[in-house]
């Protein structure tokens, strides 16, 4: 199938050097993911991909021949595909009918088709693109994106990608926005001898080619669009079953560099216990039919689909297990089976995906181990930029701060959203408004779910539901308002008096735990404000068990002596 | 002093240490054994007399690098003696000895420990005047205050900057004294003597400044029962901050913080921590022990020392996620524990690093409440080495527990303070403040005035623990301080039983009682014996002391210290 376009390539480009990290340069198009979108691709639904993808790592070179389905949901005449423009299209078939060299442009990446005939409401429709050239490679994966040529410590090829920034488009023609996904992606890698492709969901088959390269057939159930990874090295495996709580079996595999044995088998041991611990807190594991997946790439790791990629170096840490992976793992439920719809909720996946290391440490070894990460966790947040901002963005618009973004807020403040949230609501409401969330209903089994789509408004509205309150109040502050609230206390007399200032200026009856002496007890805080009678030689500790997120002077002067810091060694350096 | 951490600006400071010709090298002049030990075997004509008190009178000359300094020191013998044994560092020339006001038959100081032959043998109860004129240049610190001596530095705008650091290697590099923990004079009177434009803030209260007629002035100074390492210089162009304490003990105490010119808004802040620094001390410990003098901070070159009433400071204001600098509220900490409670020897270091470093969480706790408190405490637990013993149950000097057994230096702090966490919640709070007002006052009810510095043992302190609690607590102590391995506990989980079994090193009794969550619901289990079983259906999740209230062999830091060992040697390579 592939002969011709290997051809094609020999003959295009077989003196060219390889490139260099950041090369080919990238359109502004392409480095998008995500934001509006035209109204073409609003008007198509994705059914299936079949994508094969055919590696040269000796020349860096990707060809690949995608063929895709769609229906359309209006009237839709010419077909609008993102691709790279570094991949060219030499042919189109639509329906198995080829099209004229002049029937498709890309001149900005983004692929024009005119369809030969318009496309009816309900009509399906088969484009099979075949392309290939030089895919970008990333500068710093995983925080920009594109290939990662490697070799591995003995001198074999080990590559991998990341897309999570810049979108699928950067290795296959898809629609890059969050919910592009086909409901099914067949996928098909081949690579030179002695190297495997571990890639999403099951294996359906190796074949082994006459030249004796080998090609890897995968197939993965509503895959996000940015999961779909290449993983390509000379890997060792270690493979095992997981027994469900809920009775079914899930394949458990890791794919490792040769040489690492011992420390594979340790991150390995750690796949059933995490397992439990997400099975047993927010539900079944939602891609238990097809696989859990981890591959060592030469990147720091991403929440590829069933094809977790881990980069930690088997680091140890004092909370006992690999953050990395377990991090990556809750995307698993945070990001590939509830997939927020829109990167304004990005929240979604990395405030949920940062909170299960603090609730998996506390499902480990108890509150005190909790306390210490949540804690850990609070003297990054930035409070710069809300981090919902009730429009449709780009995941660079959220992700970069340089972007006028939240950045890393998504993780740090949405997970102390979320710890703030739990201490509010309590446990039962939290964890059902959670699954809501996740999997739409609060009695998950496998097989009565399939991966959704989700937004802070709807989540709004599971916790309302769970509730039966209204809790806009808490959300506006702390997802739609960058400063925190602060708590101003007054001590005059006997008297103790708390009001709660928060950004917006509007009611914030946030309880608050004080503790008096030995003695604990709640402020209910109706209207954002209440007094409780205290013997004026009292030692009185506020938040005792640092229950809430809210301003921290303290942290705040951390980040001004940082800087001021900064500032003086920039001074020193400059003499 | 200070935890062991590197200490980039203090080193800058010193190799930037310019130009003036005969400029003090770090390290030099060399130390001989006995003066670099602080806290050694005593000699037997030391153990005849009682230090009464000391008159010093130093003159620093930050041009040339050097001090002269005259010490007239105070001692009554207990036992006919016909020598009087000082320690000094053989660096100095010595210029004059006399004993009450006469020349002695002879005097000589061969490795840094001075005999001095009297003239005739004398009685006991004799009441001898021991004069020392000396001077040179003192030994210079390669790293204060790890490493001790002289840091003769500059302010930013080039002026003089001077200080002193000697907890390791002991008084003896600075003046003639007894380099060991108990022989505190019951007084000592301090004229540092000072270039024009320079200040020498000191130990205990100010008596007065004099100015000479050449603009040099001297700082007289007088101080009650000073730890021998805690004497100490401090010379800048110091600005001050100063104001009053109205203590919760009825008393008032002084306040003053000198700090180096230009940094007026950052010392003030410094300074509005010592009140609520003082006042959480007063309420969780007892009296500050020294308000009828004062509480004193001075910014020093180096990062810092429990030096008496006159806390070395060098932490560059930083700022931490506690709200409090944890610098000043360790050393401040020290004026308890180390201060008026001086371990009687060095092999009790701990009762100074331990509780001292215990008073940051629970400041954070005071502050802040049980999330803070949990976090300062499990980022201590990282750094317990548990590779020997932090008590010996035998005398040792300062560097013996401080350098010379693998991760005891470490240990006396962190292993120190969460023997303390996992103390107080065995005994409770009460039992747990009680044994510590009993060791550090001698009284339960310690007001100012009623006490005065004490000399304290380990077993002092157990002793105490077991007054106040009614009960015998040797074997946790056993394990905790006099062995080197951490408890272990055993869980095995079968059928629809728990059996917890703790494992202590050397095989000896453990009945530490545990908390146990089972599908969160908290039980406490007493482990009498050492051992317990009770009933969890199997799929119950459990998690064990899940406050991390108890101090055990944890399979998780272990990993996590010895990938970091490895990550270390890798970065060397």
């Amino acid at each position: 199938m592939m002969v011709g376009s290997v051809l094609a390539a020999l003959i295009l480009t077989a003196a060219a050097p390889l490139p260099k990290k950041g090369e080919p340069a990238i359109t502004a198009q392409t480095q998008k993911s995500g934001g509006p979108r035209p109204a073409e691709q609003l008007a198509l639904r994705f059914d299936d991909a079949d994508l094969s993808f055919e590696v040269l790592p000796d020349r860096q070179r990707l060809n690949g021949i995608a063929t895709l389905g769609f229906t359309a949901t209006a009237p839709v005449a010419r077909l609008l595909i993102d691709l790279d423009r570094n991949l060219p299209v030499t042919a189109i078939l639509i329906d198995g009918v080829a099209l004229p060299r002049t029937a498709w442009t890309n001149p900005d990446g983004q692929l024009a088709i005119t369809l030969p005939r318009r496309l009816a409401t309900g009509q399906r429709v088969t484009a099979r693109i075949t392309y290939g050239g030089t895919p970008h490679v990333a500068l710093n994966a995983p925080w920009d994106d594109g290939m990662v040529w490697s070799k591995t410590p003995d001198g074999r090829t080990w590559f991998a990608t990341t897309a999570e920034g810049y979108g699928c488009d950067l290795f296959w023609p898809c629609l890059d926005f969050p919910t592009g996904e086909p409901a099914l992606a067949t996928i098909h890698i081949t690579v030179p001898p002695g190297l495997k492709a571990p890639s999403n969901g099951k294996l359906l088959g190796i074949d082994t080619l006459p030249d004796g390269r080998t090609r890897w057939n995968w197939q993965v159930k509503h895959p996000n669009t940015y999961a779909i990874a290449l993983n390509v090295g000379p890997y060792e495996q270690i493979s095992g079953t997981y027994r469900s709580r809920y009775g079914n079996d899930i394949p458990m595999f890791y794919w490792y560099l040769p040489g690492e044995k011992a420390k594979a088998e340790g991150l390995f041991a750690e796949f059933a216990p995490t397992l439990d611990f997400f099975e047993a807190m927010i539900g079944p594991y939602p891609f238990g039919d097809e696989k859990l997946g981890v591959v060592e790439t030469p990147h720091k790791g991403m929440e590829h689909q069933t094809i977790n990629a881990y980069g930690n170096h088997y680091a140890k840490a004092p909370e006992g297990f690999d953050w990395l992976f377990q991090h990556e793992f809750a995307h698993e439920w945070f990001g590939n089976q509830l997939t927020a719809a829109n990167w304004d909720d990005y929240w979604l996946h990395e405030g949920y995906g940062s909170y299960m290391q603090p609730l998996y440490g506390q499902w480990r070894e108890g509150d005190a181990r909790y306390a210490v990460m949540m804690d850990a966790q609070r003297g990054g947040i930035a409070n710069a930029v809300p981090m919902v901002r009730g429009r449709n963005v780009t995941e660079e618009d959220v992700y970069e701060a340089a972007n006028s973004g939240p950045g890393q807020d998504i993780y740090t403040k949405g997970s102390w959203m979320l710890h703030t949230l739990r201490y509010l609501i309590g446990d039962t409401a939290f964890f059902d408004a959670t699954r809501l969330a996740v999997y739409g209903r609060t009695d998950p089994k496998p097989g009565n779910f399939t991966p959704r789509y989700g937004s802070t408004t709807e989540f709004e509205g599971f916790v309302r539901q769970v509730t039966g309150k209204d809790y806009r109040w808490f959300f506006d502050v702390y997802l739609r308002q960058a400063a925190l609230p602060d708590l101003v206390q007054t001590r005059r007399g006997d008297t103790l008096s708390l009001a709660w200032v928060v950004p917006g200026g509007g009611a914030f009856p946030m309880p608050v735990e004080i503790k008096i002496g030995d003695r604990l007890q709640t402020i209910a805080m109706p209207g954002g404000k209440g007094s409780i009678a205290v013997p004026a030689a009292a030692h009185v500790v506020v938040d005792p068990a640092s229950r809430i997120l809210k301003r921290s002077p303290a942290l705040e002067a951390v980040v001004a002596w940082r800087a001021s810091q900064q500032t003086a060694g920039q001074r020193k350096g400059a003499q | 002093m200070t935890r062991l951490l590197p200490a980039p600006l203090t080193l800058a400071t010193l190799f930037l240490l310019s130009a003036a010709a005969p400029a003090a090298e770090p390290g030099k002049p060399p130390l001989t054994a006995q003066t670099t030990m602080s806290g050694g075997p005593l000699d037997p004509a030391q153990k005849k007399v009682t230090f009464d008190s000391a008159d010093l009178a130093i003159e620093v000359d930050p041009d040339r690098e050097v001090i002269n300094a005259a010490a007239t020191l105070h001692f009554t013998t207990l036992d006919k003696t016909d020598r009087i044994v000082v320690d000094l560092d053989k660096n100095y020339t010595v210029t004059s000895v006399t004993v009450d006001g006469v020349d002695p038959a002879s005097v000589a100081n061969p490795e840094g420990r001075m005999t001095i032959k009297l003239i005739k043998k004398v009685k006991a109860g004799t009441a001898l005047t021991v004069k020392i004129v000396y001077g040179g240049r003192p030994h210079t610190a390669v790293r204060a205050p790890w490493d001790g001596g002289f840091v003769w530095s500059k302010t930013p705008d080039g002026k003089p900057w001077v200080a002193t650091a000697v907890q390791m290697e002991g008084c003896d590099l600075i003046w003639p004294c007894i380099d060991y923990p108990t022989y505190e004079p019951k007084k000592i009177d301090l004229h540092i003597t000072v270039p024009r434009g320079l200040k020498a803030p000191s130990n205990g209260k100010l008596l007065g400044v004099e100015q000479l007629p050449d603009g040099r002035s001297i700082w007289n100074w007088e101080a009650r029962d000073p730890t021998l390492y805690g004497v100490s210089l401090n010379v800048g162009p110091y600005d001050d901050v100063t104001g009053t304490y109205k203590s919760r003990f009825g008393n008032e105490i002084p306040m003053t913080y000198w700090y180096l010119p230009g940094e007026k808004e950052q010392a003030e802040k410094l300074f509005a921590e010592f009140a609520p620094t003082l006042d959480f001390f007063e309420s969780v410990i007892g009296p500050y022990p020294f308000g009828d003098e004062k509480l004193g901070v001075v910014e020093t070159p180096h990062k810092g020392m429990e030096h008496q009433t006159i806390n070395g400071y060098g932490n560059h204001y930083a700022k931490t996620p506690w709200g409090f600098d944890d610098l000043f509220q360790h050393e401040f900490a020290h004026e308890w524990f180390a201060n008026q409670l001086t371990a009687a020897n060095w092999d009790d270091f701990w009762l100074h690093e331990g509780f001292a470093a215990y008073m940051q969480p629970l400041y954070g706790k005071w502050r802040r409440g049980d999330g803070v408190y949990t976090a300062m405490m499990l980022q201590a637990r990282m750094g317990i080495q548990a590779t020997s013993p932090i008590v010996a149950g035998k005398p040792q000097t300062a560097e013996d527990v401080y350098e010379k057994q693998p991760g005891r230096g470490g240990d006396i702090y962190t292993k120190g303070a969460w023997t303390l966490h996992t103390l107080r919640t065995l005994i409770g709070d009460k039992a747990f403040f009680d044994a510590i007002k009993l060791t550090v006052y001698g009284t339960l009810d310690p007001r100012p005035g009623n006490f005065t510095p004490v000399f304290r043992t380990t077993p002092d302190f157990i002793a105490n623990v077991n007054a106040t609690s009614g009960r015998d607590l040797q074997w946790f102590f056993d394990v905790y301080l006099y062995q080197a391995a951490l408890p272990h506990l055993a869980q095995t989980r079968a059928g629809n039983q728990l059996t917890l079994a703790w494992q202590a090193p050397g095989g000896k009794p453990f009945p530490l009682p545990i908390e146990v969550a089972v599908d969160g619901i908290v039980q406490t289990v007493p482990m009498t014996g050492g051992i317990a079983t009770i009933t969890v259906s199997p799929d119950a999740h459990v998690v064990v002391d899940p406050m991390s209230r108890v101090l055990k062999q944890d399979d998780d830091v272990d990993a996590y210290q010895a990938w970091r060992a490895a990550q270390a040697k890798g970065d060397a390579k």
